[in-house]
């Protein structure tokens, strides 16, 4: 399940301007984790594993030390996304330490990966939303079309990057969607 | 229609026609006349000073209307641009721009002319203003932004630019929205300074300064028309609308900013009033602060022998301008028994010849109602008898009944107005607790000063409320020497013993004081006679509407219907249709086939031969957790814990949805279903409603569903079939980043992709009908049956209704009765015979025989039993 995919062929750079660059990624392996109120013990466990990760709020998002990140959707239900070459490891431990009284779920293969780059990485994605894009948003429940996505901002070095998670039955119109933003005239220059 | 040039000569006064270039002449048409304009004018300067007296017609009477205000107002008609199909009907000339070639037409005065004469009879509707539509598909696009600010200002007037200048202070994310073409509102219709500065100048330099903050959006040609209590705004920006000279640029015509904003200051100004008398409406009768701004920025004047009516120092500041401009004011007429401000006084030092105490009650008017000949006045004191009335010729009426705020949104937002019997107009009272705060002349302040001031008061409250402390020492200035209006009287009364039919205080609606309280009336707002008084008297209810076009509101929709795409990669003879939202493949096209045959042909494979399908549409569910098994007991028709973990599917059917469950592993349970409505969706609500400790997952984008249809579905070495379909037909689940590998393994192996058409067809045949059928939907719907035709070759369609000639047993002797029987439901050649079959609802188990007519031929046919596809009709 772990295994590398791609929903997207052809390039994997879809989008290249001076202000905006589009890319799409391998499908990011993707894990729910759900703890009951009386299910401590688990977390417990889970946070020696990844190192204290489950301090999010909901909504928000954290850092995995093994690289990639945390997103807690609701009160009791986290989502995972691991790095791909770490996840199937990853993936057997949480397996072995959940066993058979919590939910973990491996939902690879679920989502696919698109990052945007660049100033106007805001303005694209304001010009394909349903809703307000949040000004200064960590991770965010977006609907593009009619694809719930997320949405989690990341930097590498200095340069701040937005990946999206889509939907792999989305993932193809949902670019379109992003490189016809991103080619339209004028620019938003939104603040 | 065309008449003399009211455009100012070039050597008058500096101050007036600060917009236009006289050196740029535009060329424009209106009404199939070609006119010239100057750049910078709008259409209604360009009119004005054109001498186009009548523009248009109004609303519901057809009455003929001229340019009453050159700047946001109802009053004014509408106008048709262009004719191909860029066209724009329902454009306002206020803020439309003139641009080389412009070519603009009012409603057909034919049309007008009938409403007027129907108005009443209840056939006015059939004559409603409507402007000339075409057929042609618009080549425009229209898209829609969803942003989030900390600060929304809607307005860019003195008041809305003090708000932003200390909402941008504090560092917030402001953005700034008026629907004018250039920001400052109507500042430059008034004198003074500010800090020595001239207002003019200081709103510009402030202007200025925000527009080059990195956090302060200013937008202009934007106009908010919604606001909701959570402060989400709809704001629709004119980005090349009404522009010719853009027409070639890709950009979209019109922009629909859905904004969310952490706090909103509304800004929006007020809109000058009519006095109220005996035909108020007619073309030359201008509202004064128009008729001074018209002036100033595109150097028009309203007419050449002027007089002026007013209630207010507007009356007086117009005419003070419209002196300094060389037109001749024949009478200067002030409602008010005894004035005293500076305006008044600076009015009788320039020797205007004035009257106190009057007020106007008739306009009379040549040429059928279009061209203004005079005006009536008459004293207010009288002694025995009538009113003394005199008759004035002027070519124009400038008219000033004070300002009534734009609370439009405020109320829109919730909040309440209430009646101020001093000022004479309405006011929002309340607090601001879900964060919307009103400046300017939208709180009913109308003097520079106090906009100033309460502009800087709303971008402090508003700051405090995003940011949740008391901001810095927010802008102040030390001296602002703006004249100060001395309070109007809240007048606009009619003269009594005068006619009032054609005395509007509304005239977007063409509504009378007495029309507006019966219309109020029939929609449930209240028949309160001191209302009425108070509406007659004051004059204070206005409606505002911004026409807002079909194209903005529906945004850039796709041309076609997307559905979901797949895994699994389809040929280009694949013929997809949307199943369950889902792109789906119909049926493969082969050369010379049509789309029956291929379906035909396919389904004949399914019967006979090997067969795969890509099975995307179908859903899928876990239900996971320690009362999995509970939860899925509960739901499903029998007992899935009997199952060991990974064994043969189990097929389970509930009422509400057909549906396929086997067990996965310990307290892991798998849900495969086909109907259209969200399975993941259910199985939470029916979770919720059961309590029990599980967890539902929506699991349909994760597997590519495989499916091997027919009854001879193989047993594959290494694949385990997973779950177990109708008609014998296994789906495989697989990982989807490994679909394509499976399909094209199977391809290799001798399987035929089929489409979900032939397999459709399949399950018909065999007596069931697909889970997306609409009849699933129905709670007592009758039973489903077969259907075969009595000799002739043919089935009527689906939808056509059956009936049954069964003798009533009481009236033996009486002639046989047809009964209803049923429906047909579908209908489709057998994939076996290719004889045609149906399915049918037929509403009794004893009926046989069924019958009806087609094109009126009788046709008889025999009813099946239940389920009796495959093994008795289908073959």
């Amino acid at each position: 399940m772990t295994d590398w995919t791609e929903s997207l062929g052809g390039p994997r750079s879809l989008l290249t301007g001076p202000d905006i660059a589009l890319t799409a990624g391998e499908d990011p392996a993707v894990f729910v984790i759900h703890f009951g109120e009386r299910q401590l013990w688990l977390r417990d466990r889970l946070s020696s594993l990844l190192d204290n990760a489950f301090t999010c709020d909901v909504g928000e998002t954290g850092r995995l030390p093994s690289g990639g990140f945390i997103l807690r959707r609701t009160a009791d239900e986290w989502w995972l996304v691991p790095e791909r070459e770490k996840a199937g490891i990853l993936w057997e431990k949480i397996a072995a330490l959940a066993g058979q009284e919590a939910v973990a779920v491996d939902l690879t293969g679920h989502f696919s990966a698109l990052r945007l780059a660049g100033a106007a990485c805001r303005e694209v994605l304001a010009r394909v939303t349903n809703a307000p894009v949040p000004r200064r948003f960590m991770t965010a429940g977006l609907r593009i079309d009619k694809a719930d996505c997320i949405a989690v901002q990341e930097t590498s070095g200095n340069m701040g990057y937005l990946i999206l998670l889509v939907p792999r039955s989305r993932a193809k119109r949902t670019a379109e969607r992003l490189v016809e933003a991103a080619l339209a005239v004028p620019r938003l220059n939104l603040l | 229609m065309n008449g003399p040039s009211y455009r100012l000569p070039p050597d008058v006064q500096k101050r007036f026609g600060q917009r236009i270039d006289r050196a740029q002449p535009i060329g424009f048409r209106f009404n199939n006349t070609r006119l010239i304009g100057l750049k910078g004018d709008t259409l209604a300067s360009a009119l004005l000073a054109n001498g186009i007296s009548n523009v248009g017609y109004s609303n519901v009477f057809g009455r003929p209307r001229g340019i009453m205000s050159v700047c946001a107002n109802n009053a004014d008609p509408t106008v048709t641009l262009g004719a191909d199909e860029r066209h724009v009907p329902y454009a306002r000339l206020h803020n439309l721009r003139l641009s080389e070639g412009l070519d603009a037409k009012s409603p057909s005065p034919l049309l007008s002319r009938l409403r007027a004469w129907t108005a009443g009879t209840g056939m006015g509707e059939l004559f409603a203003a409507k402007p000339a539509f075409n057929n042609l598909a618009d080549p425009a696009s229209y898209e829609h932004v969803h942003v989030h600010v900390d600060a929304l200002v809607i307005g860019a007037g003195l008041a809305g630019i003090a708000a932003a200048q200390v909402l941008a202070a504090e560092n917030l994310n402001v953005m700034v929205a008026d629907e004018a073409v250039q920001a400052g509102g109507i500042a430059d219709a008034y004198d003074g300074t500010i800090d020595s500065v001239p207002l003019k100048e200081w709103l510009g330099n402030a202007v200025q300064q925000l527009a080059g903050m990195p956090n302060v959006d200013l937008r202009l040609r934007s106009c908010a028309v919604q606001l909701t209590a959570d402060r989400q705004t709809l704001v629709v920006e004119r980005v090349t609308g009404d522009h010719i000279e853009h027409a070639a640029m890709k950009a979209p015509r019109e922009r629909l900013w859905h904004i969310k904003a952490d706090t909103v200051v509304l800004a929006t100004g007020a809109q000058e009033k009519p006095l109220v008398f005996q035909n108020n409406d007619r073309p030359g009768i201008m509202l004064g602060c128009s008729a001074r701004l018209a002036l100033r920025r595109y150097g028009v004047a309203a007419g050449k022998r002027v007089v002026v009516v007013t209630g207010s120092d507007e009356g007086h500041r117009t005419a003070l301008d419209l002196k300094a401009a060389g037109v001749t004011i024949e009478r200067l007429v002030d409602l008010r028994l005894k004035p005293d401000g500076a305006l008044v006084h600076m009015a009788k030092a320039e020797a205007l010849p004035l009257s106190f105490g009057s007020v106007p009650v008739n306009a009379a008017t040549i040429r059928n109602g279009r061209v203004l000949e005079g005006i009536t006045i008459a004293n207010r004191l009288r002694m025995d008898g009538p009113a003394l009335t005199r008759e004035i010729l002027c070519d124009a009426v400038i008219m000033s009944g004070g300002w009534q705020p734009n609370y439009q949104l405020a109320v829109q937002a919730g909040a309440q107005l209430g009646f101020d019997p001093d000022s004479g107009h309405a006011r929002v009272r309340g607090g601001y607790e879900n964060g919307v705060f009103i400046a300017g002349a939208a709180n009913a302040e109308f003097d520079a000063a106090a906009v100033l001031k309460d502009g800087w008061k709303a971008g402090a409250h508003a700051a405090a409320f995003v940011l949740g402390r008391i901001p810095a020492a927010h802008s102040s200035a030390m001296d602002i020497e703006v004249p100060e209006d001395t309070p109007a009287e809240p007048l606009g009364e009619i003269a009594e013993g005068q006619p009032t039919d054609h005395a509007f205080i509304d005239l977007a609606l063409d509504a009378t004081a007495e029309q507006w309280l019966l219309n109020r009336q029939k929609t449930g707002g209240g028949a309160d006679p001191a209302r009425f008084e108070l509406i007659k008297a004051k004059n204070l209810e206005k409606s505002f509407v911004v026409p807002v076009s079909m194209g903005t509101l529906a945004g850039n929709l796709p041309a076609q219907l997307f559905g979901k795409a797949s895994p699994i990669a389809r040929p280009e003879t694949a013929d997809i249709r949307l199943l369950n939202g889902w792109d789906a493949v119909h049926c493969y096209r082969r050369p010379g086939e049509n789309r029956n045959d291929s379906v035909l042909s396919e389904a004949k494979s399914i019967v006979s031969g090997k067969t795969i399908l890509d099975g995307c549409w179908m859903q899928i569910a876990s239900v996971q957790g320690k009362e999995a098994e509970l939860f899925v007991r509960a739901l499903m028709s029998n007992t899935p814990m009997a199952l060991d973990a990974g064994a043969v599917p189990l097929s389970l059917a509930d009422g509400a949805m057909p549906s396929t469950c086997f067990r996965d592993g310990a307290n892991r349970y798998v849900i495969c279903a086909e109907g259209d409505t969200s399975l993941s969706q259910w199985l939470m609500e029916a979770r919720e409603r059961s309590g029990a400790d599980a967890v539902v997952l929506d699991e349909s984008e994760r597997w590519a569903k495989i499916i091997l249809p027919g009854e001879h579905a193989p047993n594959l070495p290494g694949i385990e079939p997973l779950a177990h379909l109708t008609f014998g037909a296994f789906v495989l689940l697989i990982p989807s980043g490994e679909a394509e590998g499976v399909w094209e393994k199977l391809v290799q192996e001798g399987f035929e992709p089929v489409g979900t058409g032939a397999f459709q067809l399949c399950q018909l045949a065999t007596g069931q009908l697909p889970a997306s059928h609409p009849a699933f939907a129905r709670w007592h719907r009758a039973p489903i049956k077969g259907l075969v035709p009595d000799g002739t070759g043919f089935i009527p369609p689906a939808g056509t209704h059956l009936f049954h000639g069964k003798k009533p047993e009481n009236t033996q002797s009486s002639p046989v009765k047809p009964r209803y029987a049923g429906i047909v439901l579908a209908c489709f050649p057998s994939p076996w015979s290719g004889e045609p079959l149906a399915l049918a609802a037929v509403h009794a188990d004893d009926i046989a025989h069924v019958h009806c007519k087609i094109q009126g031929d009788m046709w008889q046919g025999r009813v099946m039993p239940r389920n009796h596809g495959l093994s008795g009709i289908g073959k």
